[in-house]
C-alpha cells in the first residue's frame, strides 16, 4: 500500500489515527459515498450514522462506546476529505483509515500527506472558485435553453411562448429558427462547460486564459456572451509531493 | 367567497375582456447561492504537529544503533551464559537486555506522543470543520410560470362567432357581455336558439344588482306589444320580411310589394297594433269579412276603401299568405300562460329570447318578427362617440337572412355599437376577417365545417394549449382510454427537446424544469373539432397576435398553474 512519507496507518504505536484522502469525483455524490461506506463498514462492525448532511460530513460507528470515525470535507473539484478516529489508538479505527486509503487509490484517487494538506487547501479554494464560475455560466446557459429572445423588443419569453412576453407580436417561423439555433448554441456551451468541470473533478490542471474554451459567436437573438475572468494557473502540481511506501 | 361568488365577480368585474389567453412567464433566473467550497478553518495545527513529529524521530534517531547494540550483546550474553552456566554473564545480559529495553522505549515513546498529540490537534479541527457546516437551502425549482391574462378584441366593431355549444355560447355570452356591463355599458341580446344561451349572464347580472329587461317568447308575447312601437309601414315591413325569410321560397313574389299591403292594411287600424287585428285587417283588405271584434266599424270602412286599390289576383294570394302568417302569430299572442316579462326602461341588460327550441312556423315567424323589431330599434338609438359601451348579440344568426343581417351592421357601426352574431355553422361565404372585423371560432361540428374554418386561419401557426384547457377537450369529447397507448391528441406537436442536466454541484443539486403546464398545437381541422366548450380562436386582423386562443370561462383562473 502507498502511505504518505512519515504517515503509516499500520504503526500500531507511532502511527497516526486520521488521513486525507483525495478522490476523482466532483464531492461526496452517492457513489463515492458508497465507497467509503464499503471501506469502512467490511469489518470491525462499522456502521454508518444517518446524518442529515451527506454533502459535507459522514460519521460511523461501531458500539455506542466503541469509537466513532468522522470524515469531513475540506474541497471540491476534486474531493479532498479528512477521516479520524475518535477515540485515537484504537485497533479498528487504524484499520478502517487503513481500508479508506486503499479504497482511494483503487478509485484513482489517493491519500494526501499533513505536508501536502496546506497546499491543497489553497488549490481547493481556487479549483471551487473556478467550479462555481463554471457553473453560474451553465446555468446561465440552461436557463437560456428555457427561454426565447423576441427579436423587435428586448423581453424574454418562455421557449414554448407563442407570443412575446413584451411587445405581445406572434412569433414567426424566422423567429423559431432563431431561437432553435441560439439553443442549440447554448447546448454546445453547456456541453463544453460540463467537460470542464469533468475535469475539475478529475484533479487535471486548470485550463489557463489561453486554454479557455472561446465562446462561440452570438446568433440573432441568442443571449450576449459574457467575458469570464481568467481562471488562475494550476497550483495542483507544485504541491504535489513524492510518494513512499 | 364562495365558487359561484368569485365566478360572478370576475365575470362582472370591470374592463372589457372576451377571454382569458394562457401565457408562459420564463423560468426566474438561477440565483448564485452556493458557496464555492466547503467552509473548513485553516489547518494551524499541522505545521506544529509535523515539526513535534519530525523532532522526536529526529531526536530518537541517535538511539537506535545503541539500542540495537544492547539488545544484540544481551542476546549473546544470555545464549553464552546458558551454554557455560555462568551467572556473571547471565547478570550482564541481563543488564543489556534492561538497556535494550530503555533504548526501545525512548525510540517510540516521543513518537508515540508526537502521534498522539496530532490526533488530538486533528479532532479538534475536525470538530471544528463539522461546525462550519451549515445546512445550504435547497434551490427553488425552475418552473415557467402560467398565467391567465384577460384579452380583448383590439377594436373589432362587428364579431362573427362559428360552431360552439350552448354551454359554450353560455361562457362566452357572459363573458363578454358580462365585462360590458361591468364596465358601465349595455348589453342587447336578441336569443334565438331556443336554449338561453343568456341563462348564466341573466343569473350573474341578477345577483349582481344590474338592471335587467327580460322578455321571453312567446310566453311574454300577450304582454308586451312587439309591433306597437312600429309605424305602418315597418310593420309591413318586418311582416313581409320574416314571411319572405320563412319561405325561402324565390317565387313568393315581391317583397316590397308585400310590406306595401301590409302597410296599407296597418295605416287602415286606429288602434293597438296587435297580430290578431293585423291579420284581420289583411283578410278585409282581400275582401274577406273581417271578425266583429278584431277591427272598428271605422277601420272595416278605411279597410274597404283600401281595397279597390289592391284588387287584383297575385294581391289577393299574397294578402292571403300574409294575413296566416299574422294568425299564426296572433295564436301564439293570445295564448296566455299567466306569467309577466320584467321590464326596465333603463336596464343595462336587455334579452329578448326565444323559448323553446323546436323548430316550428310559428317559432321561426317569431323570431324573424324578432329580428325585424330589433332593426327598428337599433335604428331608433342615438349615435354617440363616445359614452359608455354598448354591444349588440344575435345569438343563433344562422336563419337570418344575409341581407337583414348587413342592414342591422350598418346601423350598428353608426351608431357605435360593437355587434356580436353567434352562428352555430360556418356560413360557406366566410372569409378571413379584415378591417374592423373580426372572427372567433369555437369548436366545429362535423369535418367539413372544420377543414372550412382550418382555412382561415394562417399557415404555419402554432397555440399554446394550457393542460388545463387540453384536459377538458378530453373531457368534453368524451375521450375514454382503453388500455394501450393513449392516442396524440389532435394537432398537438413534439415536445422540444428536454433541457439537459446542470454538471453536478454539491450544494446546487440539479432541478429538471419543471413542466410548463402547457403545449404546442397546430390548429388542424381535428384539433378545432376537439375543443373545448369554453375555449375559442380570436382572428383579430388589428392584432399583432392574432390568432390567439383564448378561455371564456372564468373558473380557469381559479386552477393554480
Amino acid at each position: 500500500m502507498t502511505e504518505p512519507a512519515g504517515v503509516s496507518l499500520r504503526r500500531r504505536w507511532t502511527g497516526r489515527h486520521y488521513a486525507h484522502l483525495l478522490l476523482p469525483v466532483p464531492y461526496l455524490t452517492e457513489p463515492a459515498v458508497a465507497v467509503l461506506d464499503a471501506a469502512v463498514t467490511a469489518a470491525d462492525g462499522w456502521r454508518p450514522y444517518d446524518d442529515a448532511d451527506p454533502v459535507l460530513a459522514r460519521r460511523w460507528h461501531r458500539h455506542p462506546a466503541a469509537g466513532t470515525l468522522r470524515l469531513a470535507v475540506l474541497g471540491w473539484y476534486p474531493l479532498l476529505v479528512t477521516v479520524g478516529a475518535d477515540p485515537a489508538g484504537g485497533r479498528a479505527g487504524r484499520r478502517a483509515l487503513a481500508r479508506l486509503a486503499e479504497a482511494a487509490l483503487s478509485v484513482d484517487g489517493r491519500p494526501l500527506s499533513d505536508a501536502e494538506l496546506p497546499g491543497r487547501l489553497r488549490a481547493a479554494a481556487d479549483r471551487g472558485a473556478a467550479a462555481a464560475d463554471l457553473h453560474e455560466r451553465a446555468a446561465a446557459e440552461r436557463a437560456e435553453l428555457t427561454r426565447r429572445r423576441c427579436p423587435a423588443c428586448p423581453a424574454i419569453s418562455d421557449r414554448l411562448a407563442t407570443h412575446c412576453g413584451g411587445c405581445d407580436r406572434r412569433f414567426t417561423g424566422a423567429d423559431d429558427e432563431r431561437r432553435d439555433a441560439a439553443h442549440r448554441a447554448a447546448s454546445d456551451r453547456l456541453h463544453r462547460l460540463g467537460t470542464e468541470l469533468d475535469r475539475l473533478a478529475r484533479d487535471r490542471p486548470m485550463r489557463t486564459s489561453t486554454d479557455e474554451p472561446t465562446p462561440p459567436t452570438d446568433v440573432a437573438g441568442g443571449p450576449p456572451s459574457t467575458d469570464r475572468p481568467t481562471t488562475p494557473e494550476p497550483v495542483d502540481q507544485a504541491d504535489r509531493p513524492g510518494e513512499s511506501s | 367567497m364562495n365558487r359561484t361568488e368569485r365566478r360572478s365577480t370576475a365575470l362582472l368585474a370591470p374592463g372589457e375582456r372576451w377571454g382569458w389567453e394562457y401565457r408562459l412567464e420564463p423560468a426566474p433566473a438561477p440565483e448564485r447561492a452556493a458557496p464555492a467550497t466547503p467552509p473548513v478553518p485553516e489547518p494551524d495545527w499541522l505545521p506544529a504537529a509535523a515539526q513535534r513529529y519530525a523532532a522526536a524521530g529526529r531526536h530518537t534517531l541517535r538511539y537506535r544503533w545503541p539500542t540495537l547494540a544492547a539488545a544484540a550483546l544481551a542476546v549473546a550474553t544470555l545464549v553464552l551464559a546458558a551454554v557455560l552456566g555462568s551467572g556473571a554473564l547471565a547478570l550482564t545480559g541481563t543488564g543489556c537486555a534492561v538497556l535494550a529495553l530503555a533504548g526501545v522505549a525512548v525510540l517510540v515513546l516521543p513518537r508515540r506522543l508526537a502521534a498522539r498529540h496530532a490526533d488530538a490537534a486533528h479532532q479538534r479541527w475536525l470538530r471544528g470543520c463539522a461546525r462550519c457546516i451549515e445546512p445550504i437551502p435547497a434551490p427553488a425549482p425552475e418552473v415557467p410560470a402560467g398565467r391567465w391574462r384577460p384579452l380583448r378584441p383590439a377594436g373589432a366593431d362587428h364579431v362573427d362567432v362559428y360552431g360552439g355549444t350552448d354551454r359554450g355560447w353560455a361562457a362566452l355570452l357572459s363573458t363578454v357581455a358580462g365585462s360590458v356591463i361591468g364596465s358601465g355599458g349595455s348589453v342587447t341580446i336578441l336569443d334565438l336558439t331556443g336554449s338561453s344561451a343568456a341563462r348564466d349572464l341573466i343569473r350573474a347580472a341578477g345577483a349582481a344588482g344590474h338592471r335587467l329587461d327580460l322578455l321571453t317568447l312567446p310566453d311574454h308575447l300577450p304582454a308586451v306589444g312587439l309591433l306597437a312601437d312600429l309605424a305602418p309601414a315597418q310593420v309591413g315591413t318586418v311582416l313581409a320580411e320574416a314571411v319572405h325569410a320563412v319561405d325561402r321560397d324565390s317565387d313568393t313574389g315581391d317583397r316590397s310589394g308585400d310590406a306595401a299591403l301590409v302597410g296599407q292594411a296597418v295605416t287602415a287600424l286606429r288602434g293597438p297594433i296587435t297580430f290578431r287585428r293585423v291579420g284581420a285587417a289583411l283578410r278585409a283588405l282581400n275582401g274577406a269579412v273581417a271578425d266583429g271584434d278584431a277591427l272598428t266599424a271605422a277601420e272595416r270602412a278605411n279597410l274597404a276603401a283600401a281595397l279597390r286599390q289592391v284588387g287584383n289576383q297575385t294581391a289577393a294570394s299574397r294578402l292571403r299568405r300574409l294575413a296566416a302568417a299574422a294568425e299564426q302569430l296572433a295564436l301564439l299572442e293570445e295564448h296566455d300562460p299567466g306569467v309577466r316579462p320584467y321590464r326596465d326602461p333603463h336596464a343595462q341588460l336587455r334579452v329578448m329570447q326565444l323559448a323553446g327550441d323546436e323548430e316550428d312556423l310559428s317559432t321561426g315567424l317569431l323570431a324573424q318578427i324578432l329580428a325585424g323589431t330589433l332593426l327598428h330599434q337599433v335604428r331608433r338609438l342615438v349615435p354617440t362617440e363616445s359614452g359608455p359601451a354598448r354591444l349588440l348579440v344575435v345569438a343563433g344568426a344562422d336563419g337570418l337572412r344575409r341581407a337583414q343581417l348587413e342592414r342591422l351592421d350598418t346601423l350598428a357601426r353608426r351608431r357605435g355599437i360593437r355587434l356580436l352574431l353567434l352562428y352555430r355553422r360556418l356560413r360557406a361565404d366566410s372569409t378571413a376577417p379584415t378591417g374592423t372585423d373580426a372572427t372567433v371560432l369555437m369548436r366545429q361540428h362535423g369535418a367539413a365545417q372544420a377543414s372550412q374554418a382550418a382555412r382561415l386561419l394562417p399557415a404555419g401557426i402554432e397555440l399554446l394549449v394550457a393542460d388545463r384547457t387540453a384536459g377538458r377537450r378530453a373531457a368534453t369529447t368524451g375521450t375514454v382510454r382503453r388500455g394501450g397507448v393513449e392516442p396524440e391528441p389532435p394537432g398537438r406537436l413534439p415536445a422540444p427537446p428536454p433541457v439537459p442536466p446542470l454538471p453536478p454541484h454539491p450544494c446546487r443539486p440539479d432541478v429538471p424544469p419543471a413542466a410548463p403546464g402547457a403545449a404546442r398545437y397546430a390548429p388542424t381541422p381535428e384539433f378545432l373539432r376537439d375543443l373545448p366548450d369554453t375555449a375559442y380562436l380570436l382572428l383579430d386582423p388589428r392584432d399583432g397576435g392574432s390568432p390567439r386562443l383564448l378561455e371564456a370561462d372564468p373558473s380557469v383562473l381559479d386552477q393554480a398553474t
